[in-house]
C-alpha cells in the first residue's frame, strides 16, 4: 500500500506538471517569436566557409526564456534530400548551439554528434516534421524542430545565446532562415 | 491515499473545460478575423491605406480569450513558395499583432522580425503545419498556426485585440480568411461587426520646411473609436516611406478633443534627409474599427 500511494503521488505530480504547462496561458509580452540574427540581418543566405557566421538570439537580462520550438524555412530551385536546399551537401555543417553571455563558451551543443549537412539531416532533430514541398518554380524545406518534445523546454537566462552557426558558403541558396518561439517565464 | 484522492479531484475539477460548448465559465471559440465591416473575405488592397482584420475581446469586466491556434485558409489559381499565392511577393508583408484596448498601442507584434511575404513565409509561425495542394484550376494552401505550442496558449483580456495588418495589394487572391481558435469566458454569440461609417477623404498639400511642417484639419467624426490611415503620397500610387505622422487634438477652450472628431494638428517628420521633395500630397481614409461603447 505504502509503494501505491508513492507511485500515485508520483504519477499525480507529473501529470500536474504536463497540465500546468501545456494549459497555462500566458500574457502577450510573455511570448516570443524572434528570428535568430547576424547584427540586424536574419538573412542566412551567406559565406561562412572561412569565418563561420553566428546568427543569435540574446535573452534580455533578467529574463528566463523557454526555448519551445525552432522554425527553420529554407526555399530554393531543386531539393532533394541529399543536398542543403539546392546546393550540394555541406562540408563543415550548421550547428545549433546554446552559448554562455559571454558569447564563446558553448554551454549545449545539440548537433555536436551530427552537424546539418544535408536537408534530410534536418530530421534528426524534428523528426518526421521536416517537409520538402514543390511549389512553382522554387521548393521549400520547412522544418518544425519542437525541443520540448525531448522531455521539456530549454531554459535559457538573461544573457545567453540561442546560436546557429553557418560554416559554409550559402551562396546560391534562394533562402534561410530560422525562427524561435518560446515563452518567458 | 486521501491526500491522492483529494489532489485527483481537485485535479479533475480544475481541468481547463476543453470541447465544452454551452459552459457557463469556459467556451470554446471559433472566430472569423473581420474589418470593420464585418467581411471576413481578405481579399482588400492595404497597399495605401493599411487594413485590420481582426477580433476584440469584449470589453466587459474579467472577460478574457485564450488564443490557441490560428488556422489561414488561401487559395488562388496559381501558388509559388517565393511569391505571395499567384501573386509575387508582398512588398510590405502581413503583420500579427495584439493590440491593446486603445487599438493603437501594439503589445506584441509576432511578425516583428519577418512579416509575412510569400507562401512560405507562414512557415515560420506554423512550422510544417503548411499544406499546399489543390485541384484543377484553384491551388490551396492552408496554414495551422499553433500559438500554444510556444509554451502557452495567448491570454487576450478585456478589450484587447487580435490583429492582423494587411499592407499589400490581395485583391488578386481568390481567397483568404482567418479563423482564430481558443476558450474563453464570454457570451457565445459575438458582438454585432461594428458597422461601416461615412469614409471622409484627406487630401492637401503642405510644403514641407525644414524638414517638419504641420497643418490642422477637422475630421468630421464624432466617433471616439476612429482610427486614421493617412500615408504620404507623391501624385496618385507612390507610396513614400520615411515619414512619420503623428495627430495631436487641438485644444479647444480648456478641453482637449479626444481622439475621433474634432481639430487635429497633423505633425509631419521627415526622417529620410535625401528627400528633396517640397511639394507633396497627403492622402488618407478614416475607418470605424471597433464597436462604440
Amino acid at each position: 500500500m505504502k509503494h501505491l500511494r508513492r507511485l500515485l503521488t508520483v504519477a499525480l505530480l507529473t501529470l500536474a506538471t504536463f497540465t500546468a504547462h501545456a494549459a497555462n496561458p500566458v500574457g502577450p509580452t510573455s511570448l516570443l517569436f524572434a528570428m535568430l540574427k547576424d547584427g540586424a540581418s536574419n538573412d542566412m543566405v551567406v559565406d561562412g566557409s572561412v569565418t563561420p557566421v553566428e546568427f543569435d538570439y540574446q535573452v534580455p537580462t533578467g529574463k528566463r526564456l523557454d526555448l519551445e520550438r525552432v522554425n527553420i524555412v529554407m526555399t530554393d530551385i531543386a531539393i532533394t534530400n541529399v543536398k542543403f536546399g539546392g546546393i550540394a551537401a555541406l562540408t563543415n555543417g550548421l550547428t545549433f548551439e546554446v552559448v554562455a553571455s559571454d558569447g564563446t563558451t558553448v554551454l549545449f551543443d545539440f548537433t555536436a554528434d551530427k552537424k546539418i549537412r544535408t536537408n534530410t539531416e534536418f530530421a534528426f532533430y524534428a523528426g518526421s516534421d521536416a517537409d520538402i514541398l514543390g511549389g512553382g518554380a522554387v521548393d521549400a524545406l520547412l522544418v518544425r524542430w519542437t525541443i520540448s518534445k525531448a522531455g521539456a523546454p530549454v531554459r535559457l537566462i538573461g544573457g545567453q545565446y540561442f546560436r546557429v552557426t553557418v560554416n559554409d558558403a550559402l551562396a546560391g541558396l534562394d533562402s534561410l532562415g530560422v525562427m524561435i518561439q518560446g515563452t518567458f517565464r | 491515499m486521501n491526500t491522492c484522492l483529494a489532489l485527483l479531484l481537485s485535479m479533475l475539477l480544475a481541468a481547463p473545460a476543453s470541447g465544452q460548448i454551452n459552459n457557463a465559465e469556459l467556451r470554446d471559440a471559433y472566430i472569423m478575423l473581420r474589418n470593420s465591416g464585418g467581411s471576413d473575405v481578405m481579399l482588400t488592397d492595404g497597399n495605401v491605406s493599411t487594413r485590420h482584420y481582426q477580433y476584440k475581446v469584449p470589453d466587459q469586466a474579467g472577460l478574457f480569450m485564450d488564443v490557441a491556434r490560428v488556422n489561414v485558409v488561401l487559395e488562388d489559381g496559381t501558388l509559388a513558395l517565393d511569391g505571395f499565392m499567384g501573386s509575387a511577393a508582398l512588398t510590405n508583408g502581413l503583420l500579427f499583432q495584439v493590440v491593446d484596448t486603445d487599438s493603437l498601442t501594439v503589445l506584441y507584434d509576432f511578425t516583428a522580425d519577418k512579416p509575412i511575404r510569400t507562401t512560405a513565409d507562414w512557415a515560420f509561425l506554423g512550422g510544417t503545419d503548411v499544406e499546399l495542394n489543390g485541384v484543377g484550376t484553384t491551388q490551396r494552401a492552408l496554414v495551422r498556426w499553433t500559438i500554444g505550442k510556444a509554451g502557452g496558449n495567448l491570454r487576450l483580456t478585456r478589450g484587447q485585440f487580435f490583429r492582423c495588418v494587411v499592407q499589400d495589394k490581395m485583391t488578386e487572391l481568390t481567397r483568404m480568411s482567418i479563423q482564430i481558435q481558443g476558450t474563453g469566458n464570454f457570451p457565445v454569440i459575438p458582438e454585432a461587426p461594428p458597422t461601416d461609417v461615412v469614409v471622409p477623404s484627406l487630401s492637401t498639400s503642405p510644403t514641407l520646411v525644414g524638414g517638419i511642417d504641420s497643418f490642422t484639419w477637422h475630421s468630421g467624426e464624432a466617433s471616439e473609436d476612429v482610427v486614421y490611415n493617412i500615408r504620404a503620397v507623391l501624385g496618385g500610387d507612390t507610396d513614400f516611406k520615411g515619414f512619420s505622422l503623428t495627430f495631436r487634438p487641438e485644444i479647444v477652450g480648456s478641453m482637449a478633443v479626444g481622439f475621433g472628431g474634432g481639430l487635429y494638428t497633423i505633425h509631419i517628420k521627415l526622417e529620410d534627409p535625401s528627400f528633396n521633395q517640397t511639394s507633396w500630397t497627403l492622402v488618407g481614409k478614416v475607418t470605424v474599427l471597433d464597436t462604440p461603447g
